[in-house]
């Protein structure tokens, strides 16, 4: 037991960017981001004596963390239960990136807070370059789908970056 | 910007959360020890609560059934039976429910999932469109064949085409009380309020899941 709740901190540690950036697109509020994070790491740590080596480490942690964020984007009551009261599971040291990077990184994050919920899944899926074969995988849907909806995807990018 | 550009803006940013992110390792040891949280059991304990209630109510309709045989009219007893039998079913369709809801496991692919979990809140209507099935039995429990005989025009120019309407009525809303037809004004009109806002999310996720699958 010991040994596999240090393997699951490990993982957790190694995968920590991902958790972050799902929770930081389907919660724009802080309190919700932690209790989304809170959530993701729990349903993870259940899941993990489950866990299928048929199927890559990120598919599966990507599956879970992104149905969990779903199910917590679209609950009309948010509140779950934090654990430690008055301590944050996400610690964040404010580190700027150059001030045109940033302004690009804000229209990003904003063009993906305004998708719907599944599509906003494949796009976080896009930009971490997930083969169409996981995307497949993670989403439920063809691998021509996925094409699909990617091609689409980066004619809406474009044209929103090209607005800019 | 090219494509290319806004996924190396993406890796810019990961790198900059590399650098700045950490997450406290205390509360995540802290959710490895808890044991009892899961989104889903209130729904669940409702549910069990429902098919608790359910059995208690459905066993003193059949003991009253029972016990009523000698003495009422036939037209009662077939009333009765109807109210039990969909009773029986609603109840067998809540138990189902709790099975699904034992079923649903995150890891299972997105649309698998959310398709699951949104298809449970929307088959609460599926429950109610049931119970519109025993909506002629509150035409027909009075009927006595001392009413057919002493009074036969009030029988079949009053109460007979009551009867048929409210048969209609419940075999259509039986037919078409669905989710489906979520757009519909009378739908809308008979699920009207926050208590039913919820299930009309559901609904509209599901045609969304639908959308989304198409090409």
């Amino acid at each position: 037991m010991q040994q596999a709740q240090q393997e699951f901190l490990k993982i957790i540690e190694t995968n920590k960017r991902l958790i972050f950036k799902i929770c930081n697109s389907y919660c724009q509020n802080a309190d919700d981001r932690e209790d989304l994070a809170q959530e993701i790491i729990f349903q993870l740590w259940k899941s993990w004596g489950n866990f299928n080596n048929d199927y890559k480490l990120s598919t599966w942690m990507y599956r879970i963390a992104l149905n969990v964020a779903i199910s917590f984007y679209r609950k009309e009551q948010k509140t779950t239960n934090t654990v430690l009261m008055g301590e944050h599971l996400i610690e964040i040291v404010d580190e700027n990136l150059e001030e045109g990077l940033e302004a690009n990184l804000n229209a990003l994050q904003k063009f993906i807070n305004e998708l719907k919920p599944l599509d906003k899944a494949l796009m976080l899926l896009y930009l971490e370059e997930k083969s169409h074969k996981e995307m497949a995988e993670i989403i439920g849907i063809t691998s021509t789908n996925v094409a699909t909806k990617i091609g689409r995807i980066k004619e809406q990018l474009k044209q929103k970056f090209s607005s800019q | 910007m090219e494509n290319i550009e806004i996924i190396n803006l993406w890796k810019q940013y990961d790198e900059k959360l590399e650098k700045s992110l950490s997450l406290n390792q205390k509360i995540i040891t802290e959710l490895q020890q808890q044991k009892a949280k899961n989104a889903l059991k209130p729904a669940r304990n409702y549910k069990i609560l429902a098919v608790v209630v359910g059995i208690v109510y459905a066993v003193v309709v059949a003991y009253f059934l029972y016990h009523l045989n000698p003495i009422a009219s036939i037209f009662l007893k077939i009333s009765i039976a109807i109210h039990l039998l969909v009773t029986v079913i609603a109840i067998a369709m809540y138990v189902r429910q709790i099975i699904l809801i034992s079923e649903i496991d995150n890891s299972q692919n997105i649309i698998q999932m959310q398709q699951k979990l949104a298809c449970l809140r929307a088959s609460t209507v599926n429950v109610i469109g049931i119970c519109f099935l025993q909506l002629p039995i509150f035409s027909t429990w009075n009927i006595t064949f001392k009413m057919i005989n002493e009074t036969p025009l009030n029988f079949w120019f009053i109460q007979m085409p009551i009867v048929a309407l409210f048969t209609f009525a419940g075999i259509w809303l039986f037919k078409n009380v669905d989710i489906k037809n979520m757009d519909k004004r009378w739908f809308k009109i008979m699920f009207y309020g926050v208590e039913w806002s919820s299930i009309l999310k559901s609904g509209k996720f599901l045609k969304e899941i639908e959308n989304f699958e198409k090409m």
